[in-house]
């Protein structure tokens, strides 16, 4: 077969329907460029409200209201990718606000991964209900993998462009057994930081409704942190290296990267109890991969 | 009475079906810039078809490829005040497309646990309904994603190799590697299972 033959066979691949899909990107486009310029409006109002008020005593407590879009249980403000799955019921399990005040939610939703063997599995994402900016997921497991393995699993994320980069590195942590607090901290140049984190604890069963789930009914901690993706340096670890690339080049192309980005180090996971007592601490030295991957299709 | 010069009327509140479809992306990108709810829709619609089909053909999976294309396409409607004169809306969205879509087939091999992942960590063509489509799908999950990328975007999308290059951040040659090594694999892969 020529290569006319197979551009013909690729262009009459046969596709899912995505009809529905294609409508809700519609709505999800629409929404976006209707609310640019209110957002403007709103900036604009809360200037002038924090003028207003901020010589009076209740200030304090709208500020407070600010993070608190919805409540804890409530469901979340945006839905997790609407229709992308058969998706059951949704709940916030922290609030919170960025570095730069942007109010976040972070919340968890069962779904059916395989609608065929109706197999539950549990995803948290964080939203940013003043934002347009779509939910963006962590990551899903199934109600046992949530409690096995490592007792702190961290991933990353690049945030969206909209957040600025004083804030889109965003941490997602999964502790079991739960804490009472989880302390986020990152190195550059030899300085420790601390990261702005918002976490909360649920059992699947709360979300799935199955109580009958292997590790349905254990409790969770979820958590994100968001640190400033200025701290990564060099974008892509990939860049400049020969193509193609083979599984080696790629783990030197790595490993590159992490000599030569910029000063960040490490960062440190660690989580207490209810008395303060440190119950464990994880040293993220792994996120090369998973960042790089992020940033590349990002950038 | 003479032709009209004043650009097609896509305010946030007018702007009929008829002019939208004989307006250029850009008018619709400047439109929606505005607040035009309607352009920001019909740019969606003009352009999903090509990006779901590039998806679907680089992940292999029917919610992997409408969340990439739903993917490209807002964070291109999100992104619209950098927009520039002059450039091409498509392959804007077509960049992110194949690089999300390279980006989630990578990580359903190293990371199955990650969002989207199920439980498969190969490419899975489904409602194929010709041998030959079937055969070409089985040959597609022989060729790397990247390779795959390349594939999709110079037959499915008729990019030429150094447009293809701007899209994935690689270099001319290193395109034509790729595509020569994906259609030798493509044609060697339905030729030993046609036999």
């Amino acid at each position: 077969m020529d290569e006319t033959g197979i551009s013909t066979l690729l262009k009459g691949t046969p596709l899912p329907n995505s009809e529905s899909a294609r409508r809700r990107t519609e709505e999800l486009a629409a929404k976006a460029v209707r609310s640019e310029p209110r957002r403007r409006w709103v900036a604009v109002g809360s200037v002038v409200a924090v003028v207003l008020l901020a010589f009076t005593p209740p200030v304090q407590s709208l500020a407070g209201d600010v993070a608190e879009l919805v409540g804890i249980g409530d469901p979340p403000s945006d839905d997790f990718a609407p229709g992308r799955v058969e998706v059951g019921s949704q709940r916030v399990v922290a609030t919170g606000q960025t570095p730069s005040g942007e109010p976040v939610e972070l919340a968890v939703t069962s779904e059916l991964a395989t609608p065929s063997e109706s197999k539950s599995m549990i995803c948290r994402f964080v939203s940013f209900p003043s934002a347009s900016i779509r939910p963006i997921a962590e990551s899903c497991q199934t109600p046992q993998s949530l409690t096995a393995g490592e007792p702190v699993q961290p991933g990353a994320t690049i945030g969206p462009d909209a957040l600025g980069s004083g804030q889109d590195l965003i941490v997602d942590v999964r502790s079991f057994p739960p804490a009472q607090h989880v302390h986020v901290t990152y190195t550059v140049d030899g300085e420790e930081h601390n990261a702005n984190v918002i976490s909360g604890t649920f059992t699947p069963a709360e979300v799935t409704g199955r109580r009958d789930l292997p590790g349905g009914d254990v409790p969770v901690t979820v958590s994100a942190a968001f640190l400033p993706s200025t701290v990564l340096g060099a974008p892509d670890p990939y860049e400049g290296v020969p193509d193609p690339l083979d599984a080696e080049q790629k783990a030197e192309a790595v490993a590159e990267y992490e000599r030569t980005k910029a000063g960040l180090t490490e960062i440190v996971v660690s989580a207490t109890d209810e008395n303060g007592d440190e119950i464990y601490r994880s040293r993220l030295s792994d996120l090369a991969v998973p960042l790089a991957d992020s940033l590349a299709m990002q950038r | 009475m003479e032709a009209s010069t004043e650009e097609p009327n896509l305010s946030p509140r007018a702007g009929s079906a008829r002019e939208r479809d004989q307006s250029t992306d850009w008018d619709l990108v400047k439109a929606a810039r505005t607040g035009s709810e309607e352009s920001a829709r019909e740019l969606v619609a003009r352009h999903w078809d090509r990006a779901h089909r590039a998806a679907y053909l680089i992940t292999g999976d029917r919610h992997a490829a409408e969340d990439v294309a739903q993917e490209a396409l807002l964070r291109a409607i999100q992104s619209l005040r950098r927009f520039e004169p002059g450039r091409d809306f498509a392959p804007w969205v077509h960049r992110i497309a194949a690089n999300a879509a390279i980006d989630w087939t990578r990580s359903q091999r190293s990371r199955p646990s990650v969002l989207g992942a199920s439980d498969q960590s190969e490419v899975q063509f489904v409602e194929l309904e010709t041998e030959a489509n079937t055969l070409l799908a089985s040959a597609l999950t022989e060729v790397s994603p990247d390779d795959r990328a390349a594939l999709v975007l110079r037959y499915v999308l008729d990019y030429r190799a150094a447009e293809i290059g701007e899209i994935l951040g690689a270099s001319e040659p290193a395109v034509r590697t790729r595509l020569h090594r994906a259609i030798n694999k493509v044609r060697q892969v339905m030729e030993a299972n046609d036999g």
